[in-house]
């Protein structure tokens, strides 16, 4: 059994009291060292902002300026006009940066961070504010209503894309209409230098058919005057009008197929420029429609181009 | 899918449309570009020798103006046509047209060109004095960044009408307001004066650089009527030097440049 004459427990009541004393003391500082590490013992004022709806403020979140914290918020209450008074409090050592034409909004850290209260620096030639004075709020649209906004922008921009690809994709729509007439008009074009050509060689032909049955005539003619002899040349003279006559019918016809020749030229020429003036206008608007297609963001292009209005007016020593 | 889960997926779409639709400009309508082919079209075939052709397709750019009281088309197509009349040589026609012009073009930005048309039609026809006031009246109704062109013109003028004084300064002012708005051919054309003038004066050096910038520009624009009056410039220049066969050589690169600039305009 242990008795209280045991030198042990000699003064156990003044170490334990002193170990006690030293645990508390050690506690203490503990909370101080801390307390001016978080500036809890410094001094502190508070600032009001009014608010319309408290979605996304807390109590205890934190103030910061210029992303340092520097204080946060007390206290929130619905006043009677059924806004929201929230008290923010803030170190003292900041006040001077906090001004008249300061303003406090709800932001969020980074894309997926807390929500914080952040007070944007005020102007130095403005007035301190005094603790209790109000701070304006700057309302930032939330994530739904830029969603909403950007929808609203967007939605035109996708009915043309869409009105584009239909425009693109419809058999009956300007751009397949026109690629089929540019085909038609190829093919027509073909045919018609092709006509225009047979044309030619044939007129080629029927000059050169004309001028071989001229000068075998004019052979015969020869051979009929060459076997006449002197006697028989009264009655050769006598007939020489008629065939002279037959000649110049042969040269009269010779004029008239010339002439019909001409006349079939003169019908056919005319309808080529209009034909190529067509097809030049088809080419360009399909060198247009292409280029557009090509230069639309959807198809792989970049920027379309603003077209000028053509006048090339002639510099100064044009 | 959540309603805040399908405004999320939205608005990245939309981002990403929208991000293909930033840079892309305003087009002009549907009419103002028929206007504006037309013509591209009837200039490419005057061009090319096909008169018949251009007017025809004149002639449509009017008709459809006139349809849409579109006074900048018919204005535009009128002087056109009327420089097309210039080129050619047929002053009355060219008179008639810019007179149209000049009256639809009034009050709008295309009246400066208009009055640069007439001056030139003046200028073609000798009637100098006309000349100078028409361009005065182009240079005061500018209001885009040609000031610089409109200058050029009254220099030439001046240059013509032999006040060297006049002509120096007015170029020299054109060739500070080309630089500014980045017009090459107007700042050689005004380089090609100032060198002319420095030839004048017998400051042979000065001339020579001047009219070998002009040169090197007309080259980097690629226009043949111009690299070929800045040879036949230099042609002047070898002369008053007393170079005959540097002066041969210039005036036989010039001639080759005009040739071939008519072969590559026919095609």
């Amino acid at each position: 059994m242990i008795t209280q004459q045991d030198p042990r427990f000699k003064n156990l009541e003044r170490k334990i009291g002193l170990f006690t004393l030293l645990a508390l003391a050690g506690v203490a500082l503990v909370v101080l060292l801390v307390g001016v590490q978080k500036d809890l013992f410094s001094p502190k004022y508070t600032l009001n902002v009014t608010v319309d709806r408290g979605t996304g403020f807390t109590k205890g979140m934190p103030v910061k300026l210029s992303g340092f914290r520097i204080g946060r918020i007390t206290d929130m209450a619905l006043n009677e006009q059924a806004m929201v008074e929230i008290s923010i409090e803030i170190a003292k050592k900041y006040s001077k940066w906090i001004r008249s034409d300061s303003t406090v909004k709800l932001v969020k850290e980074g894309l997926v961070g807390d929500s914080i209260v952040e007070v944007a620096v005020g102007s130095l030639d403005k007035p301190e504010l005094k603790p209790g004075e109000s701070i304006t709020y700057l309302k930032t649209k939330g994530l739904d209503e830029l969603a909403d906004e950007i929808a609203e922008k967007v939605k035109p921009v996708l009915i043309e894309v869409r009105d584009i690809i239909g425009y693109v994709n419809d058999p009956n729509g300007d751009l397949k209409k026109t690629i089929r007439n540019l085909e038609l008009l190829t093919r027509h074009l073909e045919t018609t230098r092709s006509n225009a050509d047979t044309l030619l060689v044939s007129t080629t032909r029927n000059l050169e058919e004309i001028s071989n049955r001229t000068t075998t005539l004019l052979e015969v003619s020869t051979r009929k005057i060459d076997s006449l002899d002197v006697a028989r040349l009264n009655t050769t003279l006598e007939k020489l009008p008629p065939l002279l006559e037959k000649t110049d019918a042969a040269m009269a016809n010779v004029t008239a197929i010339s002439a019909e020749t001409k006349k079939l030229s003169q019908q056919a020429f005319p309808l080529i420029p209009g034909v190529l003036s067509r097809t030049e206008e088809l080419l360009f608007s399909t060198d247009r429609l292409v280029n557009s297609l090509n230069n639309s963001w959807l198809l792989g292009g970049g920027p379309v181009t603003v077209p000028s209005r053509s006048f090339k007016a002639g510099d100064s020593h044009d | 899918m959540t309603n805040v889960a399908a405004k999320t997926v939205l608005l990245l779409a939309a981002t990403i449309l929208l991000g293909g639709c930033f840079g892309s400009k305003v087009q002009l309508s549907e009419h103002e570009r028929k206007i504006s082919d037309l013509n591209e079209r009837a200039l490419d075939s005057a061009a090319k020798g096909y008169a018949t052709d251009a007017q025809k397709l004149f002639q449509e750019a009017l008709q459809r103006a006139a349809a849409q009281d579109d006074r900048n088309g018919l204005s535009l197509t009128l002087l056109n046509q009327s420089r097309i009349a210039r080129h050619d040589g047929k002053l009355q026609l060219a008179a008639q047209l810019v007179e149209q012009a000049l009256a639809n073009a009034g009050g709008t930005p295309q009246y400066a060109d208009a009055a640069q048309e007439k001056a030139l039609q003046e200028l073609a026809a000798n009637h100098l004095a006309e000349a100078g006031r028409w361009a005065g009246i182009a240079l005061q109704s500018e209001q885009g960044n040609l000031q610089g062109r409109r200058l050029n013109l009254l220099a030439r003028i001046a240059l013509i009408t032999g006040d060297k004084t006049e002509a120096m300064r007015l170029a020299e002012t054109a060739l500070t307001a080309n630089k500014q708005d980045g017009m090459e051919l107007e700042r050689a054309n005004s380089l090609r004066m100032l060198g002319l003038l420095k030839a004048q004066e017998r400051q042979f050096d000065k001339a020579e650089e001047l009219l070998q910038e002009a040169l090197k520009l007309d080259k980097q624009q690629e226009v043949s009527a111009k690299i070929a009056a800045d040879l036949e410039t230099l042609a002047e220049l070898a002369g008053l030097q007393d170079n005959k066969g540097l002066q041969q050589g210039y005036l036989q690169r010039a001639r080759t440049v005009r040739e071939h600039s008519k072969i590559i305009s026919k095609q």
